[in-house]
């Protein structure tokens, strides 16, 4: 039976054309990543690309330091101090941050206050360096400071206050250094990944929905496995579907990626993207887990609109709401009053996906003493709204009118 | 095998489809006769339970076919009016895939197909992608269709709409040879299709059954309601006019 409901979903026009988009996004995603990376080489003023740049940049990262230790990290803020350079000048990008590159981000990065969206390229400046840089110690009390803030929309209580400082204490330091570069556009092509979302909305938009709009319901449901054999094996195809379009998609992202560029930097603390995060996991896990999170997202909408095909019977209906559901929440303004709402707006596709800002952003939901970090809560949550999809969806395709 | 029907209601906001339908049905085909919109379509979905009904039961061998489920499902058969195909499929991956819906076999179902799209006439066309298909060519397929568990209730809404005259006649005698080991319902608005092949035929207008009976019973009624002399110039289509063409008001429901 699932043999047929292969064909029908390859053998509709539509959906194989936006198959085909969405590969080639990712293949023209993956080929500018690797052709067009810049890296400044210091030692004959130019600049560098594609793939030689990253092998130059993993070249500088390992004679910059193995390990961020504090009498490295005292050492090169002294250096900059030294040469007395307004960091935001253009002199200053030319000699101090261009040839430091991520190294400066990455230190800059952690004496930033946290409320700040971008680096502060000033804060090395300010730094005491009379007890030396105290760049884990500063780490933690900038993590402290910013849980006993007093925000517009709702203070950290108590129980999430501790949460996340046990969380942040233990992490692993000191932290080992190498570079990120070629695992940081590894992530954001998973992040591309958003795009072949669509391509899953337009191609299960019409599992049920078709069914009713030809007409051929009415003999599918009078057959003796048309009213669950059936319902079963179009979801079980459109989440087979999904999952499986989503890998290649991965995969075409992956293997150029491990051909030309290996995976250098997987191993690497993830706190190399943001030293705040209080996880002990690496760059290379985090893109693992963003991908699965991105899978049970994608597998979530799918079903959800399964329901909506099976509820609605309308295709258009139901790519509109899918293709809405995705679009739509991407320009939601988070609140300057209303913390629920912001929690809510953190729960939509588009922010739910993101697990490298995710796990950065300090954000949990409290009930009393319960703390449910929001990596922890997407997945809840969207484990919740695929097991009810998939109770409703039989219900929905049967319901005789 | 008996299907009862019994006093089924089926309403639509402020229309009432099917107006308290009581019926009982052995083997033989059974012609349901009306105009478009007389509910004919709606109490053939409800036979088949993918229309709900408002009130009343209808029961197969003594048992609710609610309740039975899957397993009344697998005794049906159902040819629905204009209901789409799969463009891509071939006609044996069509009749395949609803075998499979069915539960048969695959050799068996393999085996059946072929033998029903030589019985119909598409034997020679049995790869052949269904877009490719006539009208008349894709209503065969799906009467095809509708035999392949080889129904003990075969209920077809429509079925020659779309047939050429020669395949017209090839098609009753057809369903007059199904109905002598089932219970064949078929609607129509094609009185000489009713008229030829069914053992009993009900006239159905605004929900309700006006009359029904063998076309003898139906030749009597007309007299009695006309007062018309000479029976042998009879035939359904008179009785068909003088109740759908003649005046609105002309009927008692039976």
């Amino acid at each position: 039976m699932m043999r047929y409901e292969w064909k029908k979903i390859f053998e509709r026009r539509l959906n194989v054309l936006a198959m085909l988009s969405g590969y080639l996004l990712i293949g023209v995603v993956v080929f500018s990543y690797i052709s067009q990376e810049r890296f400044y080489d210091a030692a004959t003023d130019s600049y560098v690309e594609g793939i030689e740049a990253y092998r130059m940049e993993q070249e500088l990262a390992r004679l910059q330091t193995d390990v961020i230790t504090e009498e490295y990290v005292t050492e090169l803020i002294g250096d900059i101090q030294s040469r007395g350079m307004d960091l935001e000048s253009d002199e200053a990008y030319a000699e101090i941050i261009r040839p430091l590159d991520d190294m400066f981000y990455f230190v800059s990065k952690n004496y930033t206050d946290m409320r700040k969206s971008v680096t502060d390229l000033s804060a090395l400046s300010r730094v005491d360096l009379r007890d030396g840089a105290k760049f884990y110690e500063h780490r933690m009390e900038k993590i402290t400071d910013y849980l006993n803030m007093d925000f517009s929309y709702g203070n950290y209580t108590e129980a999430e206050k501790a949460y996340w400082l046990e969380r942040a204490e233990h992490t692993n330091i000191p932290f080992r250094w190498g570079s990120k570069t070629v695992m940081s556009r590894l992530w954001e092509l998973i992040f591309a990944e958003t795009y072949l979302w669509f391509v899953v909305v337009i191609c299960t938009s019409s599992v049920f929905s078709s069914e009713y709009e030809s007409g051929a319901a009415y003999l599918l449901l009078t057959t003796k496995y048309g009213k669950d054999k059936l319902v079963w094996s179009k979801i079980g195809v459109s989440v087979l579907f999904t999952v499986g379009y989503l890998m290649v998609g991965a995969l075409l992202a992956l293997v150029p990626n491990m051909l030309f560029l290996g995976l250098p930097g997987a191993d690497l603390p993830v706190q190399l993207w943001n030293s705040v995060i209080p996880y002990n996991i690496t760059i290379g896990q985090t893109c693992l887990g963003g991908f699965g999170l991105g899978l049970l997202i994608a597998v979530t909408i799918a079903l959800t609109l399964l329901c909506c095909s099976a509820g609605f019977r309308s295709s258009m209906a139901t790519l509109v709401i899918g293709a809405a559901v995705i679009i739509a929440p991407m320009f939601f303004p988070m609140s300057k009053e209303s913390g629920l709402w912001n929690h809510i707006n953190y729960l939509f596709p588009g922010r739910a996906f993101n697990l490298k800002e995710m796990i950065g952003l300090y954000v949990s939901y409290a009930a009393g003493n319960v703390v449910i970090s929001y990596a922890a809560m997407v997945v809840i949550v969207y484990v919740v709204i695929s097991i009810t999809a998939l109770l409703l969806i039989r219900r929905m395709f049967v319901r005789v009118k | 095998m008996e299907l009862i029907i019994d006093r089924v209601t089926k309403q639509y906001k402020n229309k009432i489809a099917v107006d308290r339908l009581s019926a009982t049905l052995k083997e033989g085909v059974y012609g349901l006769l009306g105009a478009n919109g007389a509910g004919k379509t709606t109490m053939m979905r409800m036979i088949c339970g993918i229309a709900e009904m408002n009130s009343g039961e209808i029961r197969f061998g003594g048992e609710d076919i609610k309740a039975m489920g899957g397993k009344y499902r697998e005794l049906l058969g159902y040819l629905p009016q204009d209901f789409g195909y799969y463009p891509n499929f071939t006609a044996m991956e069509f009749m395949l895939y609803i075998a499979s819906l069915k539960g048969l076999d695959r050799s068996y179902a393999k085996n059946r197909s072929k033998l029903l799209l030589q019985k119909v006439g598409l034997a020679g066309e049995m790869r052949h992608k269904i877009k490719t298909f006539s009208g008349g060519m894709r209503q065969r397929l799906g009467i095809a269709q509708a035999l392949l568990n080889d129904p003990k209730v075969l209920v077809l809404d429509e079925p020659t709409a779309g047939l050429d005259p020669k395949e017209r006649v090839r098609f009753r005698n057809m369903i007059a040879e199904l109905g002598k080991d089932r219970i064949v319902i078929l609607s129509t608005h094609i009185v000489s299709d009713v008229e030829e092949i069914a053992d009993w035929i009900f006239l159905m207008k605004q929900g309700q059954f006006i009359t029904q009976g063998t076309l003898e019973d139906l030749k009597e009624h007309y007299l009695e309601v006309t007062g018309t002399e000479g029976m042998e110039r009879f035939n359904l289509e008179k009785l068909y006019l003088f109740y759908f063409e003649e005046g609105e008001e002309k009927y008692d429901a039976v």
